[in-house]
């Protein structure tokens, strides 16, 4: 079966609730150990920092939150275009169950970043492009999320919110980006897929730990509101039927 | 509000957004069930 197939395949919406399910049993246990070793691994295993002393252990918090709230975009605006191709329930339920984890991250994301400017920086807030977009991602969710619950018409709302995902897409790059392309006092990558590491190895496995934590707990979040959006949306259909007897 | 306190803050500030997004889930289950049980036909 190719990838495609398979992609088809779990746009059913029974063997999509199907394989979330299982899918959950393993990634809520793999979220709780990973947050348990990340944290450990983050407030007493790595080592303090030479320049910025115990306050750079933000970012094993920070840093997986501002990723985790990107990412989560860059996979809505995956169902928001399955949507507007294929008009399936599945990627209309999973782009709604997106967007709450996505807003949490961002909050996340803003929250620490400014309690680590405060002793860094000397201030909580600037209008920085890297601050100021991450922000404007905020509002993005926000906006959607607002969209998401106020038009009647399920059909229409997920037209339009796919629609405006794909158009809020365009802020991703400026995120990412936005150290390369203005001088900003947020500082640039400190990992890098291609290009040697500036970190120190117990820290970067530390920060890797902590990231794929967040990842899994985000994933457990996601699926398990979407397969109880999926139930009430596919209430009449058989299959549904069967799962609530 | 020294360094220390400023790291153990963020950590927890992280647990408390996790396990509030995971009471809204459980939200949204309470609030599907109740539909499911009610048997509201899809207009």
């Amino acid at each position: 079966m190719t990838l495609f197939q398979h992609i088809l395949r779990l746009s059913s919406p029974p063997v999509f609730f199907r394989v979330s399910g299982q899918l959950l049993r393993i990634v809520i246990p793999v979220a709780f150990v990973l947050g348990i070793a990340g944290l450990y691994a983050a407030l007493f295993y790595a080592p303090t920092d030479a320049q910025q002393g115990e306050v750079y252990r933000v970012i094993y918090i920070h840093v997986p939150a501002a990723w985790m709230s990107m990412l989560i975009y860059v996979v809505a605006s995956v169902y928001a275009t399955m949507h507007c191709v294929f008009r399936t329930s599945v990627s209309a339920v999973m782009l709604r169950a997106l967007m709450p984890t996505g807003a949490w991250m961002a909050v996340l994301a803003l929250v620490t970043g400014s309690l680590w400017g405060k002793p860094t920086w000397g201030t909580y807030w600037i209008w920085d492009a890297r601050l100021t977009s991450e922000l404007l991602l905020l509002f993005i969710y926000l906006g959607l999320m607002a969209v998401a619950s106020l038009v009647e018409d399920e059909s229409k709302t997920d037209r339009l919110l796919s629609w405006f995902t794909l158009i809020g897409l365009a802020n991703i790059p400026l995120i990412y980006f936005s150290v390369i392309f203005w001088n900003t006092l947020h500082q640039g990558a400190s990992l890098s897929v291609s290009g040697p590491s500036r970190m120190a190895m117990e820290m970067k496995w530390t920060l890797i730990i902590c990231t794929f934590a967040l990842w899994a707990a985000c994933i457990a979040l996601v699926l398990a509101r979407g397969r109880w959006m999926l139930l009430v949306r596919e209430r009449n259909a058989a299959w549904a039927g069967k799962v609530i007897a | 509000m020294n360094a220390q306190t400023t790291v153990w803050v963020c950590m927890a500030l992280g647990i408390v957004i996790v396990a509030i997004d995971f009471w809204t889930v459980t939200r949204t289950k309470k609030a599907a069930l109740k539909k499911l049980k009610q048997g509201m036909k899809r207009p």
